[in-house]
């Protein structure tokens, strides 16, 4: 069975109920699919900008992985980390749930192999 | 047990795949229960001087919550956290620190579990400086 790329609408649901009302960042760890897949991330990343913008949202942080120091082995498979700052849970929803975001949503799916999808809450200060 | 510190062989491959330049260091973190997380946050207060000597800063520091999608089905860490680093040397020279090794023993008696990976600053939609 292929990796989960795009959460469910049980994981929405769980996304909005554990929602303690602050801003989070979105950890995106990215597995390419051999190709092209890099090449269309890159084409949904640029258009996914305008809609990050509208909703106050920002890149904190890209890289790509290079050097693994530790890690369990199933867990450095990825080729790109991005770290995303929405000002409110309610913010990714209204961007998720848009009619031209979902236009380009597919991209996403088409580029991707496997991701890892999580929110982490900032530490004041941090 | 879980692999929580590199050994020398990966030391000798972070250097040798060093493409020069600053990179950035993603740490996830999983923590022993009773105590790991208190344990961790005095280890990353000493470690704060050690980093700061090398030129080396947090980026992001950050506690794990709602999981909406990975292949494990569930979230597996406690925290992340990512710390800039102006070379590879400059790590080298932390770690290898007399002093920097007196607190490294606790960073290591706080942890389950820990990713520590060493990534390339990108801009945003994607791209990369050229490997």
């Amino acid at each position: 069975m292929p990796d989960k790329i795009e959460p469910n609408e049980e994981d929405l649901k769980r996304f909005v109920a554990e929602d303690d009302g602050g801003e989070f960042c979105m950890l995106n760890m990215l597995k390419f699919i051999p190709g092209d897949g890099a090449t269309k991330y890159a084409e949904y990343g640029e258009k996914v900008m305008e809609h990050l913008a509208r909703v106050g949202a920002e890149a904190v942080y890209i890289g790509q992985l290079a050097t693994t120091l530790a890690a369990p082995e199933r867990d450095t498979e990825y080729d790109m980390i991005a770290l995303v700052r929405y000002p409110s849970r309610q913010a990714f929803m209204e961007m998720v749930m848009n009619e031209e975001y979902l236009k380009i949503a597919p991209l996403r799916v088409e580029a991707l192999e496997s991701t890892v999808l999580q929110v982490t809450i900032p530490v004041p200060g941090s | 047990m879980s692999k929580l510190d590199p050994t020398s062989e990966d030391i000798k491959r972070f250097h040798m795949e060093d493409a020069g330049g600053p990179f950035v260091m993603l740490n996830l973190l999983k923590f022993k229960p009773d105590g790991g997380a208190e344990t961790y946050s005095d280890y990353a207060e000493k470690a704060l001087p050690h980093l700061r000597r090398v030129g080396a800063e947090f980026v992001y520091v950050g506690h794990l919550s709602t999981m909406l999608a990975s292949p494990a089905g569930e979230t597996e860490y406690d925290a992340v956290a990512l710390v800039r680093y102006p070379s590879r040397q400059a790590l080298h020279e932390m770690i290898m620190d007399p002093e920097y090794q007196k607190i490294a023993h606790i960073r290591a008696a706080s942890l389950d579990r820990a990713i520590l990976q060493a990534t390339t600053p990108g801009t945003f939609p994607g791209t990369f400086p050229a490997a």
